[in-house]
């Protein structure tokens, strides 16, 4: 939502009065009502209501009065006050009728508060003339009217830049202004509201916890040091709790997250989002008497409680439980189905769950509720997109993706996910639900909207359970990532989720996933890397209690990456130490609502502080040979090791044209660490080097650690297969070619070059799957593609097929003589 | 290949007539590309294409260090060899006029560079003007070519341009592969043994799309073709003449041998009856499409193989 032009022709702006009289407002001096608006923006009710608490009479007092016991959510009272107020003739008659509209809404009496507000906004827009309170009042009743009538939210909008114009001082708009644009999701205008006020007021509670807001709705999952701040300006500010609450829930920082949300729900018991994260709490917990406990404390205050449902499931569906996310968001569209964020917790659910047409409805009604939503108008025009795409079945999988790549990819995917399926299966003792569906993005932005609804997000993939969405290897340049382990990555946590009933937690279930692409193919998943013995040396790693933390509040971006490849080496660790049945076991405990004390308890039988003293003994024995040898890493501050040192100094002689010594330099550093995993590594320039002095042997060997050590080195893949082809190590060519096609699947060529090695090696089968390959690829040449694929056929003893093929060759192109002899061989 | 009509023409007699221009270069790499582009075309043009006496022009920016250049490539050269190579044309002739090299938009001007006053579409435009009699192909690989195309576009010309406007300024690889594609098989969609300046078209475009994809590049390049407008009621004018124009891969010495001469008939007309059946698959039921079909493709494997075997080859 941005801001236009005033959009009605309801109001008629004449002459705005630049400073309306604050002091005539209360019967004080303004300075005084700017005092009590501060205090009520710090959340000091009880202040408020000390200092006028002799003067309750006085209508316009009865209105800061109101105020104050609102943000306690003494409901009736605030609404008493209100009323009071409401009713005399004073500079806030409007502002008062307006809030007791809004405060209606806040406990669901919807009917009750729209006719409220629709009183304020007929009685105010009879007169062209407003001081800036009325605008404010205006602004407010509009908000309220913008449920069934979402046009008014932009009415809203305008009165309140009016408000702000007319009283520059008026803080409260300002306010306004930034909530308004951030629930409808525009950040950076309410960004620029919420910092405005605070210039204006340092330290005003509500503004600085409208920035941690939109820091958190811009996806910064540091804002650890702006609630505080907040919780410091503003201890009495029940929302700010609240929204620490949804911040420790996110970390999954459950005891804190259920403690913190009572504590909001303590000093404002109408606050829906902090009894949303005490009820996901407790769902989570699979606390289901718990839960209703909730729900009838919530139904007690609230007649229509779809934003109580809509933010519990929103809250489940972060936490990875989609099932449990829409039963619970259907609820919220039961108690009220127009409201749109209910609706849209829903359809959001259901498309994580698969079900596309019905998730599909569920959005297309929440728009129609709340056209400003960009989620919403993301996802509808994204499964528009979809719509186009094609699905390909093969086995317990389907396909999704563009037309153009379906066959391709679902030719590779199909058999790797198969056996992907059989193994993770036989290791996890769960079977996810089957057809497994993966859909694959040819734009990484489309990926992004299908995961958060917005386009940005860093991942290549996610899983939903039985519902995997990934990037396509299209959507990215060759080298970037490798799609094959990618999606054998997010098939895993479509077992670690479903055996944990959706409750593992982030490193369990990222660990695993990275130590099974290990598993899958050498090679494959991250490797020890410098940078991350670099920050082990340096202390910088989480420690076993914490390590959710790399993940749910990283530091920055390198905090996650090592986070990945720790969370690996531990789960490598349990299932080493303790054997394969103690990650079953630990995925059982969390199942049934362990935390993770014990759930590591029940893998291992120790503590988790026993479990790192003997992981970080496991990490000593492993890298400390290699420790010496490799820099330190501390907070943000890199220092380089002999490693470092020795392989700038072969680039550079590299650069010179000494290749001698530059070889002597790279072989020094790959043996000093000869697990190093970097992408910068020695092993790809030792090759270079080694196969311009004509030692196709040498080369051959550091290519194949280059591969092993890299999942994404296309090129090496490439120069390694044509190097084993030229040597007639046609087995090997294949496995280097295939290395390359699950990095990059689009150059006709290599599929050509891997058909030739499978034939030679003896695998007709593989043979005909690359030259299937090369027909889902479009080729300009298709009579010769399909020739080809026949002749495969038949040297695989498939002559029905073949005569297939050569007869969809010969349709295309009946003189064609290689095909021609190729049929009359085929005849029966 | 499509457009039996002019295929017709040409078995007929008909002989073809080849301009080649390679303009200003700038750098010797682009020198060496013209020159690459223009020597394929040539050497096919005079081994294996029906090519008329005195029916080859190559005109270059640098005639005496280019091998087979015929004279420089000036504006005043180009339309005389078009007056004459265009007079010299009968109805079932084809005229190919190729230009390799850098163009300019000039405001909303195209040009072709060249040794001297450019070349404008107007120029070709008024130079082809009066040959009327032969097909005519004219290829503009240039950079910002795509300005010729609309003037240039008339009855019985294939008109086809490397870019789709002026403003795809950047060096092309359009006749890279245009060339590649209309001299070697790799565009022979249909296998017959020649090429048809359609299936060169779609092959350069399609190779042009995959080498900047593969190089993780922006396309800055997008040709474009203009098939002419004959009148739809003239079976003499194929409704798709890119189609029409076909360049063989190699003589057919069978049509040349009189033993051979019942068999090519009988190929000829198993080639026709599968090119009718294939425009009756629509309309026709699925499974005795398929049977008809394969009845007919093993006939002509046959016969193609007699022939081969009456030609010496092995089967």
């Amino acid at each position: 939502m941005t801001r236009r032009a005033f959009p009605t022709a309801a109001l008629v702006v004449t002459a705005l009065v630049a400073a309306t009289c604050a002091g005539q407002t209360t019967g004080q001096s303004g300075d005084d009502f700017a005092a009590v608006m501060r205090d009520l923006h710090r959340g000091r009710a009880e202040a408020v209501l000390e200092r006028l608490q002799a003067r309750r009479g006085e209508p316009a007092v009865a209105y800061l009065l109101g105020e104050a016991a609102a943000l306690r959510g003494r409901s009736v009272v605030a609404e008493s006050l209100l009323a009071r107020a409401a009713a005399a003739t004073t500079p806030v008659t409007a502002l008062a009728a307006a809030r007791l509209a809004e405060q209606l809404a806040r406990r669901g009496d919807h009917r009750a508060a729209e006719a409220a507000a629709d009183r304020v906004a007929r009685g105010l827009e009879s007169r062209g003339d407003h001081p800036a309170r009325e605008w404010l009042a205006l602004g407010i009743a509009y908000q309220v009217l913008g449920r069934r009538s979402p046009a008014q939210f932009k009415d809203a909008l305008t009165a309140y830049d009016r408000a702000a114009a007319a009283d520059s001082g008026l803080l409260e708009a300002h306010l306004r202004l930034g909530d308004l644009f951030l629930a409808k999701y525009n950040g950076p205008d309410a960004k620029a509201a919420f910092s405005e006020a605070l210039r204006r007021d340092p330290g005003n509670g509500r503004a600085l916890l409208g920035l941690a807001t939109v820091a958190q709705f811009n996806g910064n999952p540091a804002i650890g040091g702006q609630l505080e701040q907040v919780l410091r300006a503003a201890p009495g500010l029940a929302a700010a709790y609240a929204l620490k609450a949804r911040s420790d829930l996110d970390a999954e920082a459950l005891d804190s997250a259920a403690a913190v949300a009572a504590r909001a729900i303590g000093l404002d018991s109408l606050d829906l989002g902090a009894w949303a994260t005490a009820a996901t709490v407790v769902l989570i917990r699979g606390d289901s008497a718990g839960f209703r406990r909730v729900e009838a404390a919530v139904a007690a205050r609230h007649q229509a409680p779809a934003p109580f449902y809509a933010a519990v499931a929103e809250a489940l569906g972060r936490q990875r439980e989609y099932q449990a996310a829409a039963e619970v968001a259907a609820k919220g569209v039961a108690a009220d189905g127009d409201d749109p964020a209910a609706l849209t917790a829903l359809g959001t659910n259901l498309l994580r769950l698969g079900q596309i047409e019905r998730g599909r409805s569920a959005i297309e009604r929440a728009f129609a509720r709340d056209p400003y939503h960009v989620w919403n108008k993301n996802t509808l025009d994204l499964l528009d997109e979809v719509a186009k795409y094609r699905t390909v079945t093969s086995g317990r999988f389907q396909f999704v993706a563009a037309p153009e790549e379906a066959d391709l990819l679902a030719l590779y995917l199909g058999p790797l996910l198969e056996r992907a399926y059989d193994s993770l299966a036989a290791r996890y003792r769960y079977r996810p639900p089957t057809p497994v569906r993966i859909e694959l993005y040819r734009r990484h932005a489309d990926f992004s909207v299908r995961t958060v609804g917005l386009a940005g997000i860093g991942a290549l993939g996610v899983s939903f359970g039985s519902v995997l969405a990934m990037d396509a290897p299209s959507a990215r340049p060759p080298g970037e990532f490798n799609w094959g382990s990618t999606a054998w990555h997010e098939l895993t946590h479509a077992f670690t989720l479903g055996a944990s009933g959706h409750k593992v937690p982030r490193w369990l279930t990222e660990g695993l996933s990275v130590l099974e692409e290990r598993r899958a193919r050498p090679g494959w998943g991250a490797g020890p890397s410098r940078t991350f013995v670099a920050a082990w040396k340096g202390r910088m790693l989480n420690p076993v209690e914490r390590l959710n933390d790399g993940f749910v509040r990283p530091r920055g971006p390198a905090d996650v990456t090592l986070a990945y490849y720790q969370a690996s080496l531990l789960c490598e660790f349990l299932e080493h130490t303790f054997g394969q049945e103690a990650i079953v076991r630990m995925l059982a405990a969390f199942r049934e609502g362990g935390g993770n004390d014990a759930a590591i308890r029940a893998g291992t039988g120790g503590s988790a502080t026993e479990l790192d003293r003997r992981f970080s003994g496991w990490l000593e024995a492993r890298f400390g040979p290699v420790a010496n040898a490799v820099g330190v890493l501390r907070d943000t501050t890199a220092a380089p090791g002999e490693i470092d040192r020795l392989l700038a100094s072969a680039a550079t002689l590299d650069r010179e044209g000494k290749a001698d010594a530059a070889i002597a330099a790279y072989a020094k550093a790959d043996s000093l660490f000869p697990e190093m995993a970097d992408a910068d590594g020695p092993a790809w320039p030792l090759a270079r080097l080694y196969q311009l002095k004509g030692d196709t042997t040498r080369a051959i060997a550091y290519l194949e650690r280059a591969v092993r050590r890299n999942e994404t080195a296309y090129e090496p893949s490439r120069r390694l297969g044509a190097l084993r082809a030229a040597r007639r190590d046609w087995a090997g060519a294949l496995a280097a070619y295939d290395r390359a096609i699950f990095i990059h699947p689009y150059d006709p060529d290599l599929h050509r070059d891997a058909a030739t090695a499978a034939g030679r090696a003896g695998d007709p089968g593989r043979a005909v799957l690359e030259h299937q390959a090369v027909l889902a690829l479009g080729p300009t040449d298709r009579a010769e593609a399909l020739y080809q694929l026949a002749a495969a056929y038949r040297d695989a003893g498939d002559r029905a097929a073949a005569r297939r093929e050569v007869l969809r060759a010969l349709e295309l192109a009946p003189s064609f003589e290689k095909a021609q002899q190729l049929l009359l061989e085929l005849r029966p | 290949m499509t457009g039996l009509g002019a295929a017709a023409a040409w078995a007929q007699g008909g002989v073809m007539r080849l301009l080649i221009v390679t303009g200003l270069s700038g750098e010797p790499q682009y020198a060496a590309q013209f020159a690459k582009q223009a020597s394929a075309l040539a050497a096919a043009a005079t081994s294996r294409w029906p090519l008329a006496d005195s029916g080859f022009v190559y005109l270059s920016e640098n005639p005496a260090a280019t091998p087979g250049a015929t004279g420089r490539a000036t504006r005043e050269a180009v339309l005389a060899a078009i007056a004459r190579l265009g007079g010299a044309s009968g109805a079932d002739d084809v005229l190919l006029v190729y230009l390799a090299g850098h163009g300019a938009d000039q405001g909303d001007q195209s040009r072709f560079n060249l040794p001297g006053p450019d070349l404008a579409p107007e120029d070709l435009a008024a130079a082809l003007g009066p040959v009327s009699k032969p097909l005519v192909v004219v290829v503009n690989a240039a950079s910002a070519s795509g300005g010729f195309l609309k003037p240039l576009a008339g009855p019985r010309r294939v008109v086809i341009t490397a870019t789709k406007s002026g403003f795809e300024r950047n060096a092309t690889t359009f006749g890279d592969y245009f060339v590649r594609g209309l001299t070697g098989g790799e565009a022979d969609g249909d296998k017959d043994g020649r090429v048809t300046v359609a299936e060169a078209y779609s092959y350069a475009k399609a190779e042009v799309v995959r080498a900047y994809q593969s190089g993780n590049r922006l396309l800055t390049e997008h040709a474009q073709i203009d098939e002419g407008a004959g009148p739809a009621n003239d079976p003499a004018v194929p409704a798709r003449l890119a189609g029409a124009a076909f360049f063989p891969l190699a003589r057919d010495r069978a049509a040349d041998d009189p033993k051979l001469a019942p068999l090519v008939a009988e190929r000829r007309r198993l080639e026709a009856a599968i090119a009718t059946l294939r425009s009756r698959k629509a309309a026709m039921d699925s499974l005795g499409y398929q049977r008809e079909l394969e009845q007919l493709l093993v006939k002509l494997a046959e016969v193609s193989q007699a022939i081969r075997a009456g030609q010496g080859k092995a089967p």
